[in-house]
This record gives C-alpha cells, structure tokens and sequence, in this order.
C-alpha cells in the first residue's frame, strides 16, 4: 500500500465510516446500529483510559531526562515532580484513602495547594478591577456599571440593602447576556457543523497530522 | 515649600505598589474576619435556586435521579459546598434513588474524602438506595450512560460488580432516569444532548459563577429547570432546605469582599479623575 494511501487515506476513511455511523446510532433507531456504536463508545472510553497512562509515560519521559542530564536549573524540579508523582500513585493504589501516606497527602497538601493556587485570583481580579474598572470612555463606563450592579447582586449584604440591584442584575441576566450569548452560541454551532461537514467530506486533515501544506 | 517638592508631594501618595498592598491587605482582613466571626448577614433566595429547590422537591419514591460531580479540588473551595447541601437534599428524599456519577479523575477523591463524610445517608442502603459509579474516562461516557449503562458500566467506584445491585438492574436506559443533577463548570450540555432531548429528562444544577450567565441561556428556555449560582446558590440552599453548612458560614465574607471589590472600583476612579485633572492643570 502507497504511503499516502496508509498516511492519509487510511485514517480519513476511518474517521468518515465512524462519524456517519455514531450520527446515524443517534438518530436511527436500528438494533445492529445501536450495538455496534455501544462497542464504539465503549472502545473509546478504554482509549480514554489508556490516554491517562500514556500521559504518566511522556512526563515521566520529559522529566527523567532533565533528572538523567542533570539539566541545570530544571533537574531538581524535575526529581522532586517524578518523585511526588511516584509516592501519590504507589500509596493510592496501595489502600486509596485508608493509606496514611495518600490521605495525609491528599488532604493536606494536594487540596489545599488547589484550592490556594485558584484563591489567588481574587487578588488577581481585584487588582485588575483597580486598573481596568474606569470611566475613561462610554464601553469602559457601561462595563463597568454592570460590573458593579452583577457584584450587588452576588454580595448577600448589598442585595438586601439595595434591592433594586436584584431586577437590575436579573435584567442584564435575562435580557443583554441571553440575547447576545444565544447569537455567539448559535454562531459557535453553525462553526461547528462546518467542520463535522468538512470532516465528514475529508476536507479536515488536521487531527490525522496533516497540514494544510502538507494536502 | 518649592513649587517643585510640593507637586511631587501632591503627585500622589498612592502608587500602584501601594495600592497593591492596600488591596491585599483589605482582601485578607475581609475574607478571614467574617469566617472566624460570622454576622449573620441577611441572605436572599433568589429565582434560579428557589426554582432548583422545588424542582428537586417534584421527586417522587422510586425515582431515579443520577448525580453528576465534575469538579476537580481547585474549585472544591467554591462547589463543594453545593455539592454537599445537593446531595443532602437527595438523600432527604424518602424512596429517591441515587446514581452518583464523575467524568473527572480528581472528583472521586473529593467525593471520598470531602464530600461523602459530610453527608447523613439517612438511611439509604448502597446498591438499593444509592450507587457510586466512580470515574468513568473519556467524552462517550455520557452517551453510554444515557443508550447503554450495562454495556459500558461494569463496577462501581468501589470495584464491585454492578449487576448485583438491584438499583442498577432497575436503570437500563436514560429513559429510567427522572432527573439530571450536574456539579460542574458548565451548563450540562452533554445531558441536554444525550437525555433531555431524547426522553425529555429534567435537569438542574450547580456551576461555578463565571459560567451562572452560560447557564441563564439554558434556564430562560426552559431547559434548565433550576440552577445554583455557585458558593451563593449552595448557601440559599442550605438555607431552603434548613440544613446550615459550609456555604452559609461563607456569605458573610462573600458580601465585605464584593464590599471591598466595589470600593476598590471606586477609589480607582476617584484617583483616576484626580491624576487627570493634575495634568489638565499642568
């Protein structure tokens, strides 16, 4: 077989044959249909799961190297990444949550760590509120009257004390939000069709690796 | 004092590297006072969470209602606590029936550890009750949940085989299925697609706050029956359902941080129109 013909060919058939049969399961309601698009899903639930462990490979890969050339200024990062990575897995497939090891680790460093890495982002949205939330020009004063009427809302306090922010807020919700998001959304959809279409036509080669260029 | 000390004194006392320390400060002050020493500030219910509520009270004994927790432990600050008051409400319901579902590797652990030991299962029995799937990888997932659970679904998180509880032996297909409560950074688009439309399930849920606009699309057409606005959603809930917890002991930080956000708007506008009226005088 010619190398275009296993390169290209090849896996633009596949996907074509799997896209119109996984459409056709959803829409025709044939018995031989639905049983092998269940096969299909259930295939790519196992590819799924391989993925997780495909991922576990590569970063032990990338980051064994750099601890194996002793990559100045990253080997260290690297051993402390693989060796965390090392105990999490080992003492969660030992016992779960009933290992000591997992569970203090869990609880105490993982969760906690998370959680802290997204509680910066109050500082961060504060701080570009300071910078950005200005009347320099009528979009900035719009956005930023709606900014403040939305922050009423969410504060329990100045909800009950300013309780026209309520139907202002559900306004801007249920009004401008809804009106402008159901046009991006059906924008979104209509892209979205494009591509199945150029996909199902062998049109879309980028998820096969290949280029425009390269067609 | 010359012209020059003077402008330069008048210039501004507030630097951004001040400001920035201003701004930390009130945020750590307004976050940790009203968590150590709650006020009990006046909460309000409001429209999504009132409709989340009585929609879930429509459940009946012997529905079958599958639960959805898609949170990995970032925003388990912010959705655990509707998660917990969720589920609660569930398991409240005398004869609902409870699948627990997540597409996450991280939500299981949460759920273990975090979620689980919070809740009172008053008395539901697991495998007639209420079941645990666990974590179930890739994007097909929910559409076998919905034509072929039995297919794809062989044990539960616990590693044991699920065709030996009589819970899963009842739920063949989405159309068994009553209702759909999703936890997750989304508005449960996949459950529109793969229940609603095809056997007109119900569904509700939680998000985080920066998608509660998201989810108003799918609430204003009436294919989100109710929808909790993140931590606040969780605490008018625990409220609703009389059931005080993690979210109600956080409003009252809510309401001075949103305080402290709005005065940090202003004072930027305030110095803003300052520093241009110096340099128009200039």
């Amino acid at each position: 077989m010619s190398k275009v013909w296993m390169r290209k060919s090849l896996p633009q058939l596949i996907i074509v044959v799997l896209a119109i049969w996984m459409i056709a399961e959803y829409f025709i309601a044939v018995k031989w249909i639905e049983n092998v698009g269940s096969i299909l899903r259930t295939f790519q639930t196992s590819v799924g799961a391989f993925a997780l462990g495909l991922g576990v490979v590569a970063t032990v890969y990338q980051h064994g190297g750099h601890v194996w050339r002793r990559t100045p200024g990253r080997w260290f990062y690297s051993g402390v990444l693989l060796t965390t990575m090392t105990v999490m897995a080992v003492s969660g497939l030992i016992g779960w949550l009933d290992q000591p090891i997992f569970a203090y680790l869990w609880n105490n460093v993982y969760i906690p760590s998370q959680q802290t890495v997204y509680s910066l982002l109050m500082f961060y949205i504060t701080y570009a509120s300071w910078r950005a939330l200005r009347i320099s020009s009528i979009p900035s004063t719009v956005f930023m009257i709606c900014a403040i009427i939305v922050m009423m809302m969410n504060a329990p306090l100045l909800q009950y004390y300013i309780p026209i922010s309520t139907p202002l807020a559900n306004w801007l919700f249920n009004i401008p939000n809804v009106g402008s998001s159901r046009g991006m959304a059906l924008a979104t959809i209509g892209g979205t069709i494009a591509v199945y279409l150029r996909t199902l036509l062998g049109r879309e080669l980028g998820m096969i690796g290949i280029t425009a260029g390269e067609e | 004092m010359s012209e020059r000390l003077e402008t330069r004194v008048r210039k501004s006392w507030l630097t951004p590297e001040r400001a920035h320390y201003i701004i930390a400060i009130g945020i750590f002050i307004l976050a940790s006072v009203p968590l150590l020493t709650p006020f009990g500030l006046p909460l309000e219910i409001s429209e999504t969470t009132q409709a989340y509520y009585d929609t879930v009270e429509t459940l009946k004994p012997g529905d079958i209602v599958i639960y959805e927790w898609n949170m990995g432990s970032a925003q388990f600050g912010e959705m655990g606590a509707p998660a917990i008051v969720q589920l609660q409400q569930l398991f409240n319901k005398a004869g609902v029936r409870i699948i627990v579902f997540q597409p996450t590797s991280e939500a299981p652990g949460l759920f273990d550890a975090n979620i689980f030991p919070a809740l009172d299962l008053k008395g539901k029995v697991y495998g007639i009750d209420w079941i645990n799937l666990g974590f179930y990888p890739g994007g097909a997932v929910i559409a076998a949940l919905a034509t072929d659970p039995h297919q794809l679904f062989l044990k539960d998180h616990y590693g044991n085989a699920l065709s030996q509880y009589s819970l899963w032996n009842d739920y063949r297909t989405g159309a068994d299925c009553e209702m759909i409560i999703f936890n997750e950074v989304g508005h449960g688009g996949s459950y529109m697609t793969q229940f609603q439309i095809k056997w007109g399930t119900t569904i509700v849920g939680a998000t985080v706050a920066a998608q509660y606009a998201d989810c108003m699309l799918y609430y204003t057409s009436g294919q989100l029956k109710g929808v909790l606005n993140s931590l606040r959603g969780g605490a008018e809930l625990e409220k609703l359902t009389n059931n005080p917890g993690r979210g109600l002991s956080a409003m009252d930080a809510m309401s001075t941080l949103h305080l402290w956000l709005i005065l940090v708007v202003v004072a930027g506008n305030v110095q803003y129109f300052s520093k241009r009226r110096r340099e128009g005088k200039r």
